[in-house]
């Protein structure tokens, strides 16, 4: 089952990751990236930047949601990362009820982008997508690490 | 509180904590001494000094650049203070892993592990062992 899905434009990235995935305790971290999983030196720095001991695969956000929907998936803790709200959105419906708990932890600046905190620039489609995923998912929630205090996401949306 | 004191030669000190803030965002309890700011290694140990021995209550971590640096010689004598554990060869990693785990409360403890992890993330990348670990295999072949 889907422990957390995490919004990371770096994806997988050192001490963020482990943090993550010391506070997550997943038995596998499933990257859902359609350009990662096409890419042999971007998945080597992702298994680079993975903690010990935890299982990884890096698929497309297809791929990653069809591993999502084998029954085997319901005996695993797994931490899932994407890298954009678009993604998210794409995996949560796709995987019907799976994954319950979202966090946005960095999404990249960009044009007609708005930043809402340090690491996170929303634009229009942003905020529409992030409506519709609220809608989904039973815990939505705003956070770089998982030290610092959530940020409910309501108030900017 | 335990509070992280970044020292070094010529502006690394800084350098390292911006370098900290542009990952982390905010870096509490961290501050940093470069001798291109603070002119000499005294300057710094007079200024540690003064804080260090009038906040007994707090924790205080210094890591410096390198090893027998005059910074490092010279701060060293902080180590007079039980509160006060001093580190060499600071690395951007060390710092991360401090913020990031400040709930961890042996610091004795804590300090082993960043000194650990550090060495076990300074690493030889050339096209021979990238090739050897692509044909390695990147993915577990069966997640579940």
């Amino acid at each position: 089952m889907v422990e957390l899905l995490r919004v990371d434009d770096r994806l997988l990235h050192g001490q963020v990751a482990v943090t993550w995935v010391g506070a997550v305790a997943p038995d596998a971290i499933l990257i859902a990236n359609d350009e990662a999983a096409t890419n042999e030196m971007s998945k080597l720095a992702l298994k680079m930047a993975k903690p010990a001991g935890v299982k990884l695969a890096i698929k497309t956000v297809d791929d990653g949601a069809a591993l999502l929907n084998n029954p085997n998936a319901q005996k695993t803790k797994i931490f899932v990362i994407v890298r954009t709200i678009q993604d998210a959105l794409k995996i949560v419906k796709a995987t019907a009820n799976q994954i319950h708990r979202v966090n946005i932890g960095g999404v990249k600046n960009k044009e007609g982008g708005k930043m809402i905190a340090a690491a996170v620039c929303l634009d229009d489609q942003d905020l529409k997508d992030l409506k519709e995923l609220k809608t989904l998912v039973t815990d939505l929630e705003l956070r770089m690490v998982p030290s610092e205090s959530r940020t409910n996401i309501d108030k900017f949306l | 509180m335990r509070k992280i004191i970044l020292a070094s030669h010529g502006s690394l000190a800084e350098g390292m904590l911006s370098a900290g803030k542009m990952i982390l965002q905010d870096c509490p309890q961290v501050s940093a001494y470069g001798l291109d700011t603070y002119g000499s290694p005294t300057d710094i140990y007079e200024i540690l000094n003064t804080e260090i021995s009038t906040h007994t209550d707090d924790t205080y971590i210094i890591l410096c650049d390198i090893n027998g640096g005059s910074v490092h010689n010279q701060l060293l004598h902080l180590c007079v203070y039980e509160h006060v554990q001093l580190v060499t060869g600071m690395t951007l990693s060390m710092l991360l892993e401090l913020v990031l785990d400040h709930e961890r409360t042996d610091t004795a403890e804590l300090l082993e592990k960043i000194i650990q992890s550090a060495g076990q993330n300074m690493l030889i990348f050339n096209r021979e062992r990238v090739q050897a670990e692509l044909e390695k295999g990147i993915e577990d072949d069966k997640l579940w």
